[in-house]
């Protein structure tokens, strides 16, 4: 028993996709360093709330949210599950960074499957108690049959699997678009694990592709794939008509061809969003001056901010203070109550700021 | 604040569709307005007259032709608010989105508050949906 083959992409998909980044890369790379920054903060918290899988703030938009105000109410598992995805997404954060510095051969070696579901089922979020974070199953597992009567791969083949699909994932001829969306298919189909497969196999996802982009990192793909979570699973199903784990009868391409296309929606939307931050800063500097312009803009962005969330901007604290206490004189942003809804275990401050 | 939204409705999802229908009709004196195949999902779907809101009961199937509902737990599962201004429901869904509740949009006007989501604020998996009523 083997992988699914890794079936060809459109190449005019492939170029759209290429273009789509380099557009973003342009975006980003000829707009100021604050405008950036504020990019950044967003979509790391999108990035950390699709690879959690907690749905987004509108499924289905008419139009795509250029800013995305924060998932709230969310459940104690959720929050669990948001600390153990922003420890992944960190882990991979990294794994790049040392693949630039030649540290590292591969973002994804053999063990970084099993490392990226540890970590992400590190909390234990998992409702019904322990997933065994960072092992394979032994037992046999199927999703529910009335939403996919699939069933996977016994449990003795899982190690075989696995690290065939990783060598396909690493080497295949075939761009990492592709490949990358190829694994989630894969990895998904195998269901490695007891619990926890669809955010680590979005992970892996992540990892696989990131490499290969021009800003090394694929900023809003997940976002899409949440935003439009009935077309993911269709496109998954798409390759399993088949009862059990059958590699020569299914096939990625309708994922890869999903994927490829959130891939690129999300481009373009990330580039309308530095577009929007560098807007928004350049007007706000006529009236404030331009780091006072970045804190009120962490402020907006976040609805109520708290402290703890302004200094994402990167500024030194004690010029934040100094900012934040003359924004408030200046009658601009002042002290609310936090909605209950917003108070987490990790950010449960009663108080935040909000602009006037 | 002043709400222009009104609760228009309930759904329960339930075990014994027979038994649901007899407490309501037979016991509590409301009546039964529909009883038929669910078009949504596979199973069976009655509608009570309970005075100012309408109570829904759907009986999921577990099999047939269409959509079958994963999660068959009986519960409260939609709470269903309505107002013929367009303007209501349009200010509802904005608050929502600034409040970071997961909105999924609907056609025809409607949307909802995912169950997901209102987890976070009930403790229990209820749709909070919002609908267009025509003008009387």
């Amino acid at each position: 028993m083997s992988v699914p083959p890794l079936p060809p992409i459109d190449p005019e998909l492939e170029r759209e996709h290429a273009a789509a980044h380099g557009r973003l890369y342009q975006r980003v790379g000829s707009a100021p360093l604050d405008a950036v920054r504020l990019f950044h903060i967003q979509q790391c918290r999108l990035v950390v709330e699709s690879l959690a899988y907690v749905q987004p703030v509108v499924a289905r938009p008419d139009r795509p949210m250029v800013i995305v105000p924060p998932r709230a109410f969310l459940t104690s598992a959720q929050q669990r599950r948001m600390v153990g995805a922003s420890a992944a997404f960190r882990h991979m954060d990294s794994r790049v960074t040392m693949l630039g510095t030649g540290d590292i051969a591969a973002v994804v070696d053999a063990s970084t499957p099993m490392v990226l579901h540890a970590l992400l089922e590190s909390s234990v979020p998992s409702a019904d108690g322990e997933t065994n974070p960072g092992m394979l199953r032994t037992t046999l597992t199927s999703w529910m049959p009335e939403a996919n009567d699939f069933t996977h791969p016994p449990a003795h083949m899982v190690t075989e699997l696995v690290e065939a699909a990783i060598h396909m994932a690493n080497h295949a001829d075939a761009p990492a678009c592709a490949r990358a969306a190829w694994l989630t298919f894969t990895m998904l189909s195998i269901h490695p694990f007891v619990d926890g497969n669809g955010r680590t196999s979005r992970a892996l996802y992540m990892a696989i592709v990131a490499p290969s982009l021009p800003l090394g990192i694929d900023w809003a793909a997940l976002e899409q794939w949440s935003t439009w979570r009935g077309d993911y699973v269709s496109a998954l199903q798409a390759g399993q008509q088949v009862e059990s784990y059958d590699p020569a009868n299914m096939s990625a391409a309708a994922f890869i061809d999903f994927a490829t296309r959130a891939s690129i929606a999300g481009a373009d939307l990330c580039a309308e969003r530095v577009a929007t931050f560098d807007h928004r800063l350049a007007t706000l500097e006529g009236v404030v001056p331009r780091a006072h312009a970045l804190v009120e803009t962490v402020i907006e962005m976040h609805g109520i901010a708290t402290l703890a969330e302004v200094s994402a901007c990167a500024l030194p604290a004690a010029e934040i203070d100094s900012i934040v206490a003359e924004l408030i004189t200046a009658g601009r942003v002042r002290w609310a109550p936090r909605p209950f809804g917003r108070r987490t275990t990790e950010r449960p401050e009663a108080f935040g700021l909000v602009t006037n | 604040m002043e709400s222009a939204l009104n609760a228009v409705g309930i759904e329960l999802i339930v075990d014994d569709l027979d038994r649901a229908i007899e407490l309501f009709v037979d016991v509590m004196g409301c009546g039964l307005l529909s009883r038929e195949p669910s078009t949504m999902v596979v199973g069976e779907v009655a509608i009570i007259d309970a005075g100012t809101i309408v109570i829904s009961l759907l009986a999921p199937s577990t099999s047939g032709e269409g959509a079958v509902l994963a999660e068959r737990t009986p519960r409260l599962s939609q709470i269903i608010f309505g107002t013929s201004d367009d303007s209501v429901t349009g200010a509802a869904f904005d608050r929502a989105v600034v409040a970071g509740l997961a909105v999924s949009n609907l056609a025809d006007g409607r949307f909802h508050v995912t169950p997901e989501s209102a987890s976070g604020a009930l403790g229990q998996p209820v749709a909070i949906v919002a609908v267009p009523l025509v003008a009387p």
